[in-house]
C-alpha cells in the first residue's frame, strides 16, 4: 500500500522534531566532573575492584579501563605541539593502585595524576581533553556545527573530512593518520543529520557508528591535526551460543 | 480381588525343547511352568539382589581406596575399617548409604554421574586475556547435585577457575601449547557421599601463530593512503583458523612500531572482533599535501605471540605495505 505525500507530511514532521530533540538534548551542555548523571552514564558507577597502572600514561589507563569491567567508548585529545617538526611533548608516566572504586573514581584519579586533562560525558562517550582548551572557542574540537549532514557514509573518513567542509571559515586542516587497530563501519550506507553540535560531539558519533566501543584519538600538531579510530570490541562481548545451549540442556532441578 | 490373567503369550519350540520343558514342569502344566519361569526372569530374587549389591559395594570400596591413593592422600585407619564413611559422611549421617539400608547403588543410594562439555571445536587457547574465558570454559552436568569436584590436566601448570555464571564449570588457563591436536586431557571427578564419578575431555591447546590478510584498495579521498586490512589469525599446533563461534571478541591485538611512524600518526592497538578477525588501519590521508619519508617495521601480536611483521614505507604519495610473515 502506498502512502500519499499528504499522509507522510505529519509523520515526517513528527520524525524531524523527534530527531531534533534526540540530537540536541544530551549535547546541549557538556558535563563536567560531578555533574548530574544521565541514563547513559550509569556505567560510571560500575564497581572496579582493582585498577593498577605501572609507569604508564593517562591514555594507557584509559585504554585499560575502557575494556573492563564496564566497557565504554571514549575520545582522547592529546596536547598538541606547535609544529609537526617539533619534538614530541612528553606524557607523564605514573603508577596507580586503586581498590574498590568505580569507573568514575578511576577517571578522576587518572585526570588527577595527569592534571593537564579533564573529562566529560557526551551520551555514553567519555571525552578526555586538555584542561587548557576547555573554554577556547577557536580550538577545533570546541567549534560548533549548526548543522552537520552526512550522506551514504560507509567509512569514518567521509564524515571526518565533511567536518571542515561544513564548518564556517577559517578552513581547518584535518587528517586521518593511523597505524594499527580500526573501527570499520557496517556496510550499510549511513545518512544522518546532526544539529547544533560541537566538532567533538560529531566525532563521537562518527566513532560510535563503528560500534558501541568506538574510540577516537586526536593528536599531531597545530599545523597537522590527525585522528585515529579504534574499537576494543569489548562492548559486543556476548556468551557464545554453545554455552547457552549447554546451560539450557541441563535438568532444571537435579534431585539430590 | 486377584487381577484376572487375560493376555496370552505364544512361541514355537522344537520337539526336543518341548520334551525338556515337559520334564522340568513335572506335575505342573507346561503353561504354568513357563509362566513361573517368565515371572522369575522378570523379577530377580532377593538373594540375587543381595549378591549384586554386595558386588557393587565391593566395587565402591575398591574405587574409594584407589581414588585416595591416586590423589596421594593418606589412607586413614578409619577409612580402612569403615570405608563406607569418608570424611564427608562422618559417623553415619542420614544421607550416607548404610544408613539407608543398602550399599552403594543399593536401595536408597544413587550413583553420581558427570558429563562435561567444552566448546564445539575441542579447543582451548593459550594465554591470559580474560576475553579467552568463554572459549576456555568447560561445563559439567551432574546428577544428583551436592557433590564435590576435582579437576586435573595432563599438563602441569594448567589452572581451573570456576566460571562466573552457568556453573558448575571452569575456565581452563594454560600457557602451554599442544604438541598434537587433541593431546590435552582434562579430567573432572565428581564425588557424592564418597561415591566417585569422572569424565575426561581431550582438547587442543591452541597458540596464536600467524595471520593472513586481504588486499584492500586505497580509499583515501585526499592526499595519501587509506587501507584497512582484515586479518584472520591461525593457531598452532595444526594451523587452524580461529573459529568465530567462540566469540573471542575483545582479545587484545597489540601493535608495535620500529621506528615510530611519521609524526602525527596516531598509533593504537586493536582487538579480535566477533568473527575472531581483526582490522588494521594503515592510513596517512589528509586534506592537504603530505611531506613524509620514512620506513617502519610493524609487529602485530595476539596474547603476546607475534602473528605478523610488515614493512611500511611512508612517502609523499602515501604508504607502501610489504608483509614479512610468518605465513605458517
Amino acid at each position: 500500500m502506498r502512502q500519499s505525500g499528504r499522509n507522510l507530511k505529519y509523520p515526517a514532521l513528527l520524525f524531524s522534531l523527534t530527531l531534533l530533540f534526540a540530537v540536541s538534548r544530551p549535547f546541549a551542555t557538556e558535563q563536567q566532573l560531578g555533574a548530574q548523571s544521565a541514563p547513559e552514564d550509569k556505567f560510571l558507577d560500575t564497581k572496579v575492584p582493582e585498577f593498577e597502572l605501572q609507569d604508564q600514561t593517562l591514555v594507557d589507563g584509559l585504554w585499560k579501563l575502557a575494556r573492563a569491567p564496564a566497557p565504554f567508548a571514549f575520545g582522547f585529545e592529546n596536547v598538541l605541539k606547535k609544529r609537526l617538526a617539533d619534538a614530541d611533548i612528553p606524557d607523564p608516566k605514573f603508577s596507580l593502585q586503586l581498590k574498590n572504586t568505580t569507573v568514575r573514581g578511576v577517571l578522576n584519579a587518572l585526570c588527577e595524576a595527569d592534571s593537564r586533562f579533564i573529562w566529560s560525558m557526551d551520551g555514553a562517550t567519555v571525552n578526555v581533553f586538555p584542561r587548557a582548551v576547555t573554554n577556547d572557542d577557536s580550538y577545533l574540537l570546541n567549534r560548533r556545527l549548526e548543522r552537520f549532514e552526512l550522506k551514504n557514509a560507509t567509512d569514518v573518513d567521509k564524515g571526518l573530512f565533511a567536518i571542515p567542509q561544513q564548518l564556517p571559515p577559517p578552513f581547518e586542516q584535518v587528517a586521518h593518520a593511523q597505524a594499527g587497530g580500526g573501527d570499520p563501519y557496517p556496510p550499510e550506507p549511513w545518512t544522518v543529520t546532526f544539529l547544533n553540535l560541537s566538532v567533538r560531539q560529531v566525532v563521537n558519533r562518527l566513532a560510535l557508528r563503528g560500534g558501541p566501543c568506538g574510540i577516537w584519538i586526536f593528536g599531531g600538531a597545530a599545523d597537522f591535526r590527525s585522528f585515529g579510530f579504534f574499537n576494543t570490541y569489548a562492548c559486543s562481548k556476548q556468551q557464545p551460543p554453545w554455552i547457552q545451549k549447554i546451560i539450557e540442556s541441563r535438568p532444571k532441578n537435579p534431585q539430590p | 480381588m486377584p487381577t484376572p490373567r487375560s493376555k496370552s503369550i505364544s512361541t514355537k519350540v522344537t520337539e526336543e525343547e518341548y520334551s525338556q520343558f515337559e520334564t522340568l514342569a513335572g506335575e505342573q502344566t507346561i503353561s504354568e511352568w513357563v509362566r513361573d519361569a517368565l515371572l522369575k526372569a522378570a523379577k530377580p530374587s532377593p538373594a540375587e539382589q543381595t549378591i549384586v549389591a554386595e558386588l557393587l559395594a565391593l566395587r565402591m570400596i575398591l574405587m574409594n581406596i584407589l581414588f585416595t591413593i591416586a590423589n596421594r592422600e593418606p589412607l586413614t585407619s578409619t577409612a580402612m575399617n569403615d570405608p563406607w564413611y569418608g570424611s564427608s559422611c562422618g559417623s553415619p549421617p542420614p544421607a550416607c548409604p548404610e544408613d539407608q539400608g543398602g550399599g552403594a547403588d543399593g536401595p536408597g543410594s544413587v550413583t553420581p554421574t558427570i558429563t562435561v562439555q567444552g566448546n564445539p571445536y575441542g579447543s582451548i587457547f593459550v594465554g591470559t586475556d580474560p576475553n579467552l574465558a568463554a572459549a576456555n570454559s568447560i561445563f559439567a552436568t551432574v546428577s544428583p547435585s551436592g557433590g564435590t569436584f576435582t579437576e586435573t590436566s595432563s599438563v602441569s601448570g594448567d589452572t581451573f577457575t570456576p566460571v562466573q555464571s552457568g556453573g558448575p564449570g571452569w575456565v581452563v588457563g594454560t600457557t602451554t601449547q599442544s604438541t598434537t591436536a587433541g593431546d590435552r586431557k582434562l579430567t573432572f571427578a565428581y564425588t557424592l557421599n564418597n561415591v566417585p564419578a569422572s569424565q575426561s575431555l581431550n582438547v587442543t591447546a591452541r597458540q596464536f601463530a600467524y595471520a593472513t590478510n586481504n588486499s584492500p584498495s586505497n580509499t583515501c579521498t585526499g592526499y595519501g593512503t587509506t587501507q584497512v586490512y582484515t586479518y584472520t589469525p591461525y593457531t598452532h599446533p595444526d594451523k587452524t583458523a580461529v573459529q568465530g563461534g567462540n566469540n573471542l571478541s575483545g582479545t587484545a591485538v597489540t601493535e608495535s612500531f620500529n621506528p615510530q611512524p611519521p609524526a602525527g600518526t596516531v598509533t593504537g592497538s586493536g582487538a579480535l572482533n566477533t568473527d575472531a578477525q581483526f582490522t588494521d588501519t594503515l592510513e596517512y590521508c589528509s586534506n592537504s599535501p603530505l611531506t613524509i619519508s620514512t620506513t617502519v617495521t610493524q609487529t602485530l601480536s595476539i596474547e603476546g605471540y607475534q602473528v605478523r611483521q610488515n614493512t611500511l614505507k611512508y612517502s609523499s604519495t602515501g604508504i607502501t605495505y610489504t608483509s614479512l610473515g610468518p605465513t605458517q
